[in-house]
Parts: C-alpha cells; sequence; structure tokens
C-alpha cells in the first residue's frame, strides 16, 4: 500500500468523504465489473451493489486492518453483498454440476486445432462467437461458482488471493473452480462443434 | 483434493509411474487445470506435457479449456459504470459524511 493511499484511509475514517472519493475512483472500476459479471441479468442489481460496496466500506472502514489490502477487502464487502442479492432471490436454476465421464477411451473427436497464422474475418466471427457462448455459459453458472471463476479467470486473482476474498480456504476455491470451468468447457465444446445446429 | 494426489506431485519418482489414465475424472481435471495454471512442479508438468501429445481426449479437453480460459480473460474489459451510478455513489458519500459530522456534534 503506498503512503497516499494511507493518508486516504486515515481522512477517510475521520470521515472525510473527498479523500474516500478518491479511494473510490482507484477502485470502482474494478468492483462494479465484478457486480456487473456476478448479478448477470440484473443489471440495477450491480448498480445497487457497487454503490452498496463502497457506501459500506465508508461506515466500516474503522474495522479495516491498515496492514491488509484495501483491494481485497472491497472485493470481499462486494462479493458478500452479491450472495446475499441471490439468497434473497432465492431460486436459481439448477445447474448440475456432476462429475462426467471424460473418458480416454473414446479418442474419437477431432483435435482442436490453433492456427499460427493471421486469422480470416470469419475466423474472426467465430472466435467473437465462440467468446459470446462462454459468457453466455457464465451466467448460467450457480452464483458461488460463477463468482470464483470471474474472480480467477476474468479478473486474473490467485487462488490464494481468491480464497481471501471469499474467506474460504484454497481447496475450496480450486475444487469449485475446476468444476465451473468444466462446466464452461463443455458449453464451449457444444458451441464449437459442428454438429451444433441452429 | 486428496492428500496422495499432492504428495504425488511432490515427489517425482512417484509420479513417474503415475498413470493418468487410472486417475478419476475430478483428480484428472484437477491436475490439468493445474497444468495450465502453472502449478505444477517441473517433473509433473513434463509427464503432463507428454501425455498430451499421446492422449488425444486429454489433449482436447486442454484445448478447449485453453480456449475456454482465453475466452474468460476477453471478459475483462473496462467497465462502463452509469453516470447516475457514479454521481449517487458521490451524493450518497458527502451525505453519509455529513450526518455523520452532524452526529458527532450532538454527542
Ligand atoms: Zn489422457
Amino acid at each position: 500500500m503506498t503512503q497516499s493511499e494511507r493518508d486516504l484511509i486515515d481522512r477517510s475514517r475521520d470521515g472525510d468523504a473527498e479523500a474516500f472519493t478518491k479511494l473510490v475512483a482507484r477502485y470502482e472500476d474494478r468492483i462494479f465489473r465484478l457486480a456487473k459479471r456476478v448479478c448477470v441479468g440484473m443489471p440495477a442489481d450491480a448498480d445497487d451493489v457497487y454503490q452498496e460496496t463502497f457506501l459500506t466500506a465508508f461506515e466500516k472502514l474503522k474495522s479495516f486492518r491498515r496492514d491488509s489490502d484495501l483491494g481485497t477487502w472491497l472485493y470481499r464487502i462486494a462479493s458478500n453483498l452479491c450472495f446475499m442479492r441471490y439468497r434473497k432471490k432465492k431460486r436459481e436454476p439448477f445447474v448440475p454440476l456432476l462429475d462426467r465421464p471424460h473418458d480416454h477411451e473414446d479418442g474419437e473427436g477431432p483435435a482442436l486445432s490453433v492456427p499460427d497464422r493471421t486469422p480470416t474475418p470469419e475466423e474472426t466471427a467465430r472466435k467473437k462467437e465462440l467468446q459470446a457462448a462462454v459468457g453466455e455459459a457464465l451466467a448460467r453458472l450457480p452464483a458461488d461458482y460463477r463468482l470464483i471463476v470471474v474472480l480467477r479467470d476474468v479478473e486474473g486473482m490467485s487462488n490464494e488471493e481468491a480464497a481471501k476474498v471469499l474467506g474460504i480456504g484454497v481447496a475450496a476455491v480450486k475444487s469449485r473452480l475446476h468444476r465451473g470451468r468444466m462446466f464452461l468447457r463443455d458449453e464451449f465444446e457444444r458451441a464449437s462443434s459442428p454438429k451444433a445446429g441452429r | 483434493m486428496t492428500k496422495n494426489y499432492r504428495e504425488s506431485l511432490r515427489s517425482p519418482a512417484h509420479l513417474k509411474s503415475m498413470d493418468l489414465k487410472g486417475l478419476s475424472c475430478r483428480k484428472r481435471v484437477a491436475l490439468l487445470c493445474d497444468y495450465l495454471d502453472g502449478e505444477l512442479p517441473a517433473a509433473a508438468r513434463r509427464i503432463v506435457a507428454a501425455h498430451r501429445r499421446s492422449c488425444l481426449p486429454c489433449a482436447r479437453v486442454l484445448a478447449s479449456l485453453e480456449c475456454t480460459l482465453s475466452a474468460l480473460r476477453e471478459l475483462r474489459t473496462p467497465a462502463r459504470i452509469p453516470a447516475a451510478a457514479r454521481r449517487s455513489l458521490r451524493a450518497a458519500l458527502r451525505s453519509a459524511a455529513g450526518k455523520r459530522r452532524r452526529q458527532e456534534k450532538n454527542q
């Protein structure tokens, strides 16, 4: 943490809204992006989570330990707020995330090849399509899996950072991350399979 | 993640005989994810890399996982916070600060 950030935190603790707004400016893009990805399909909720995160942080800043990371702390507040919304909404559509056998025996399908040359416009369009498919599949993951995938694979956090944000163990992060990734991978395969009729 | 899997990764001698085909689906996925995340020790990494060349199903899983991860990274686009939300947050912070000042004065 830089000295200027420490100063801003100290002034914010004393209730200086202007100092805190400077901290907001440093972190708000990340927090909003997280809220938008996790509260997918509920844009008003994403706006609320974004605002509530910083209002809560401003109020609770006295309990923030100065030796910890402000970004992690803000992510944690935002993650909790996202969860609370989903708990209120009660039932999410159930997505089975069971172990699916990926048999070693079924070596039938063609291996995916990655072309080395400059992609053609068709290939670029196809890539966009597949990216959109992954984004849509992400929205269908249960919220807790989605949150972990977003923290790790969209925001680029390490397993350890994600574990800190969520207050769970690294092993728990990894097991949910792996299942979430495999669900998305299956959706990616489905979208990229030539048999995928439309 | 079982302890045995973790331990087997730490001791390369063990790994030499490690048969990826003998792993359960869950453990294999964990191994492949760790491989893509660059979290495997060098010896284990070499074994997975060699296996990838000889096992088509694992090669396919790895290739599509790589594409999936790259698609996810692309979602990390700059956030466009609605101007109204931005403004209302700043106004709410000012009003919270004012309220706190008044409370402190009254105490
Ligand atoms: Zn294999």
